[in-house]
């Protein structure tokens, strides 16, 4: 979690060439920390990803 | 003997021992009685007392009984030990027995002043009765001794109450006003030892009003010397707390060069990002300068150039709302959420790349509200879904899930974006 969101990022293409611009996970972190939440990532590759945001 | 005793001279009373056995014209038992007796006053002098006292006492009881000369000297010279021997208890007509045999003025009288003073504190009445009639013949030895005022004046006085005793009271009278005379001496003389005293006390007590000054000098400057140290130690703490401050501040200083590093980095990029599409804009925009451009050219182009632009438009949006939560001045405004809308929303939102991709949306929701900022929660499931949809591959499912997660220690509510991608829904 810490590498998605304290680096700057760089983006890759979607699975259909979509282009991104590196501030999605950057801005959900930001977010998170004014909301006092936290986020829990689970992913099994070429299967699927769980995000879990958890808050009080 | 007697005297070089007295003197405690013991070699010269063991010399005059040997002349006065050679001397003595008594019996042997007698010769031997003197030489236990010399033996048992240098015992008592030089040696061990308690020993000595027993054998004096045993001489006295002898010599009362068998020789008279000898008890009286024997026993003037054991005056001196009149307590311990419990002479007067013992030997209570011994005053009178010995009344004519002591020599000098000044014996006479240690001798009488013992007895009474010892006579009236054991209330001995027959010893005081013998020494009234004592007294009649040798109170004048008072006028020739060379005792010191203090001890004479007590013997008038016991004079005084013989006298009295006796019902001679003009005797009395005159007697005890000699006591009198001479114990106001004895004040006097004693006055002036008080008046020394008092000199020596008030020096004392000068010499103790100086030390304290010097105490209490001390202890102030004592008192300075803790101030100094406390100021000291004041400093030091100041000097550490400046010295960590400087490193925390170089430590800040450290870390926004380094934020300062990566946002110009992200400006970079994101310029970049603009950039791009815009020049795709421009290239799709050239041809625009021709006249002659058809209006079927002109619907061929305007797709792209509407995706590079919402590109664009998306991209100024990210930054924008990236720019307000980095605000420190952003106040959450916390209220009650209505999930299920809120997903709707989000739903809506990304509705273009759900229908390109075939995704399909499940929705879970086993609470249906959430006490929360609406924008900030609505900002981090849109972001994550777009994430999401960027990263799945076509007609795949997506599940938002809401639920309770824990009650204990604390309530803590978990919004769940499931996305699967190995097992498409529609084959």
């Amino acid at each position: 979690m810490d590498n998605l969101t304290s680096k700057v990022l760089k983006t890759q293409p979607g699975t259909e060439l979509e282009r991104g611009h590196s501030l999605g996970l950057v801005i959900v972190a930001k977010a998170l920390d004014k909301l006092g939440g936290r986020l829990e990532i689970e992913s099994v590759p070429n299967e699927g990803t769980v995000f879990t945001l958890i808050f009080n | 003997m007697r005297v070089y005793y007295y003197l405690k001279d013991s070699a010269r009373a063991f010399d005059y021992q040997q002349v006065a056995a050679a001397h003595e014209p008594s019996s042997d038992s007698v010769a031997q009685a003197k030489i236990a007796y010399t033996k048992d006053l240098l015992l008592l002098e030089f040696g061990e007392h308690e020993q000595g006292l027993a054998l004096m006492d045993s001489l006295l009881r002898y010599f009362k009984d068998n020789n008279r000369r000898l008890y009286q000297n024997l026993g003037v010279s054991s005056l001196k030990n009149l307590k311990r021997l419990s002479f007067l208890e013992n030997y209570p007509n011994f005053l009178y027995n010995i009344s004519g045999k002591i020599s000098g003025n000044d014996a006479r009288l240690h001798t009488y002043l013992e007895i009474g003073l010892n006579a009236q504190r054991l209330q001995l009445p027959e010893v005081l009765d013998s020494m009234s009639i004592l007294v009649k013949t040798r109170w004048q030895v008072l006028d020739t001794a060379t005792i010191s005022l203090a001890e004479k004046a007590p013997y008038y006085k016991q004079q005084s109450l013989a006298l009295f005793n006796n019902k001679a009271y003009a005797q009395a009278y005159r007697v005890l006003a000699n006591h009198t005379k001479l114990r106001l001496k004895a004040d006097s003389l004693a006055g002036k030892e008080k008046l020394q005293k008092a000199e020596i006390l008030l020096r004392i007590k000068t010499e103790q009003l100086q030390n304290e000054a010097l105490e209490k000098k001390l202890a102030s400057t004592n008192y300075q010397l803790i101030i100094t140290l406390s100021v000291i130690a004041f400093l030091l703490v100041l000097s550490t707390l400046n010295f960590k401050n400087q490193r925390i501040a170089k430590k800040q200083s450290f870390a926004q060069a380094k934020i300062a590093s990566a946002r110009g980095q992200m400006i970079s990029i994101l310029s970049h990002d603009i950039k791009a599409p815009l020049s795709q804009i421009k290239g799709v925009l050239h041809p625009f300068k021709r006249s002659d451009l058809k209006i079927e050219e002109v619907n061929a182009m305007a797709p792209q150039l509407i995706e590079e632009t919402d590109k664009n438009l998306g991209l100024l949006e990210s930054i924008v709302g990236w720019i307000n939560l980095s605000r420190e001045d952003l106040q959450v405004q916390k209220e009650r959420v209505d999930l299920e809308q809120l997903i709707k929303d989000v739903k809506n939102l990304t509705q273009q790349v759900i229908t390109a991709k075939n995704i399909k949306f499940n929705s879970q929701l086993e609470i249906k509200s959430l006490v929360t900022d609406s924008f900030l929660l609505e900002t981090v499931l849109r972001n994550l879904l777009n994430n999401a949809l960027k990263c799945t591959p076509k007609r795949v499912e997506f599940t938002f899930k809401a639920s309770v997660m824990e009650t204990t220690p604390k309530l803590l509510y978990g919004i769940v974006v499931q996305e699967w991608t190995r097992k498409p829904w529609i084959t």
